[in-house]
């Protein structure tokens, strides 16, 4: 793991030339250690292990590629603290109902419907829906804030719900 | 290496990840180091009482008898009743009901009661943030599903993710110290950030799920959606009298050979469908055991199945050892202790980055600081309390964090209140190990209690060192 990481450190940091053969040999090296550890523990402690000590073995590059400066002096103006006006606040709170309650709910809801629709054992499907629930959750959560008209995602989050629900009560 | 990223949608996720990361900053902050500490939990459990017995091997009829005994006598009977097996992880031996619970000794007769106030406390900040459990289960799983929008959010917002992945820029400019830091902490464990914010959000949303998918397909039954996953209890008659213990464990050995029995649970004890399951760890899996069961005389009857069941029902067994990073001993636990830190620090320099962005500072910079330092303090001084007078009480963690505002207000400058606030952290890891002491003499420096607090005075005298070293900045 720690060579994987070392020729990706070298590739990218152009210290290994041609980068491109480099890169795909770490990516190949990382993959191998972690196809061992599979062989030698499992499949489930193979694959856990490659995710703890990928980081361990890049941040060890990274410590060591570190590059410490001189401190410089920022001129920081003090203000005091206010409020921010009303028509800020609203949105703010607007956009936390809809990315927290209404996207967990909508999240909640579309998954069970999608779960259903897959050709599963329904505890496969119960494992999906206990899985896939934070990820949309999350991913409906990015939409909600990121775009710049949140009622497009506010609107097709709330039309989603309503329509799982019905779906699944109906 | 750089992602193909148009600029609007680098733009709109940036905007989204700053949103996001604002919104949750400091729970998220609180649940993260609370979670890293709580990885040792079993270790803390350990060294919050360093006088209880330590063994491995026991007695089962010596078990058998003091467990019956004590059944309704000394020990309260509820629905539910365990014997705690001594493990390599932990080797005490406990009996408990729903309430309490009281370790026994070496030769299997009832000792002193459990009482591992700090440690709940901890892992009730991790779980609930100190919350009704009901909605702060709830709460911290929201955490968990936004974590995985913050990760999403911020892998779009940042481009050149790969090409910067060895950087690290120290000192020099503020904010593109706390910028390096974030982004390479955070992106090399990606996928263990993932991982733990879909493990954790399932310990909250497991049952507002439950409700959804009963009413919506099980007809309200929410048992009939428990049992197909955890398995269903043997319908079972007229099995009054004691346990037969001994002679379950006594099977063990054959029908889950290389299996570790971790604890027993009793079902309606004391009634005439009492029975029992003893569940154990199998090495290799990360289910986390399987359950044999048995009548209450200790016929075995059958298994729940985890380790040979549908993958559904085995991913969903697995959450707990995923999460917390119980499995293949110490080397894992360490790594997910690294790697906690590392979500702990992506969370303080996250809103770090947002402060330093702003070009100015006020009360909020302020109020980070004592959030930031305040609750680490907190948290030590609770165990100071533990110690001391028996009540590590959640509120100790909460008004640690008011009071650190003080001399953050007072000195209204981020780089003194730190330096002030790491040198009472030091001083009071230092103290802790002192009262610890004083309370229960030399066996503070014996086994994993030893450990842990040479590790808490090493960490204190590392602080204040660091300080010390530093161009202390003068008072105001």
């Amino acid at each position: 793991m720690a060579t994987g990481a070392g020729l990706l450190f070298g590739s990218w940091r152009k210290r290994l030339s041609p980068g491109w053969a480099w890169n795909t040999a770490g990516w190949l090296t990382i993959a191998g250690s972690c196809w061992s550890w599979a062989a030698a523990m499992g499949v489930e402690y193979g694959l856990v292990m490659t995710t703890l000590v990928l980081p361990l073995a890049a941040w060890f590059f990274v410590v060591t590629n570190r590059r410490v400066r001189e401190p410089k002096a920022e001129r920081i103006q003090p203000a005091s603290l206010g409020l921010p006006p009303l028509r800020s606040l609203l949105r703010h709170l607007g956009l936390f109902f809809l990315s927290v309650p209404l996207a967990g709910i909508a999240s909640i809801l579309g998954t069970l419907v999608l779960a259903g629709w897959l050709p599963w054992h329904e505890t496969a499907q119960l494992a999906f829906v206990i899985l896939f629930v934070p990820v949309a959750w999350g991913l409906l959560a990015w939409w909600v804030t990121a775009d710049r008209r949140a009622w497009r995602p506010g609107l097709t989050i709330a039309v989603l719900a309503l329509a799982a629900g019905i779906a699944l009560y109906a | 290496m750089a992602l193909k990223l148009s600029s609007s949608l680098v733009r709109q996720s940036l905007s989204s990840h700053s949103w996001l990361g604002l919104m949750v900053g400091a729970l998220m902050y609180a649940v993260c180091l609370s979670g890293t500490l709580a990885v040792f939990f079993p270790e803390f459990e350990r060294w919050e009482q360093p006088y209880a017995d330590e063994f491995r091997d026991y007695d089962p009829v010596a078990l058998e008898q003091t467990f019956n005994q004590a059944m309704g006598n000394e020990v309260a009977v509820t629905p539910h009743m365990y014997l705690v097996l001594p493990t390599e992880e932990v080797p005490r031996a406990r009996i408990a009901n729903e309430n309490e619970s009281w370790f026994l000794t070496p030769g299997g007769q009832l000792g002193e009661k459990e009482n591992n106030a700090w440690t709940e406390m901890l892992l009730d900040l991790h779980l609930y943030l100190h919350l009704p459990h009901s909605w702060g289960m709830i709460l911290v799983s929201a955490l968990g599903a936004i974590l995985f929008g913050l990760v999403i959010s911020g892998v779009f917002a940042h481009p050149r993710m790969f090409r910067d992945a060895f950087n690290l820029r120290l000192k020099g400019q503020r904010l593109l110290e706390q910028v390096d830091l974030h982004n390479r902490l955070s992106v090399w464990a990606l996928p263990f950030h993932i991982m733990i914010g879909i493990t954790g959000a399932y310990f909250g949303l497991a049952l507002p799920i439950l409700a959804v998918v009963s009413s919506a397909m099980y007809d309200g039954d929410r048992d009939a959606v428990i049992e197909s996953v955890f398995g269903s209890e043997p319908v079972l008659e007229q099995q009054a009298g004691e346990f037969g213990i001994a002679r379950a464990l006594e099977q063990m050995p054959a029908l889950a050979p290389g299996a570790e029995p971790l604890f027993i649970t009793f079902h309606d004890a004391g009634e005439d469908s009492q029975q029992f399951g003893i569940s154990a760890a199998h090495p290799g899996r990360l289910i986390y055991s399987e359950n044999y069961l048995f009548d209450a005389s200790g016929t075995f009857l059958r298994t729940d199945g985890f380790l040979d069941s549908e993958v559904g029902r085995q991913v969903v067994y697995s959450i707990y050892r995923l999460h917390f990073g119980h499995f293949f001993g110490l080397p894992v636990k360490i790594g997910y202790f690294l790697l906690g830190l590392a979500l702990t620090v992506v969370s303080v320099t996250g809103i770090n980055i947002w402060l330093a962005r702003r070009k100015h500072r006020d009360r909020i910079n302020d109020t980070w600081v004592a959030i930031v330092w305040g609750l680490p303090i907190g948290l030590v001084l609770a165990a100071i309390s533990r110690f001391g007078w028996d009540a590590p009480t959640a509120g100790i963690v909460w008004g640690s964090i008011l009071a650190a505002c003080i001399p953050t207000f007072w000195l209204a400058d981020e780089k003194r209140a730190r330096c002030w606030l790491l040198n009472v952290l030091g001083a009071t890891c230092i103290a802790l190990v002192l009262v610890q002491f004083a309370r229960y003499g030399s066996i503070v420096a014996l086994g994993v209690a030893g450990v842990v607090n040479v590790l808490f005075i090493a960490f204190g005298v590392a602080l204040l060192a660091f300080n010390l070293r530093r161009k202390q900045p003068a008072l105001p």
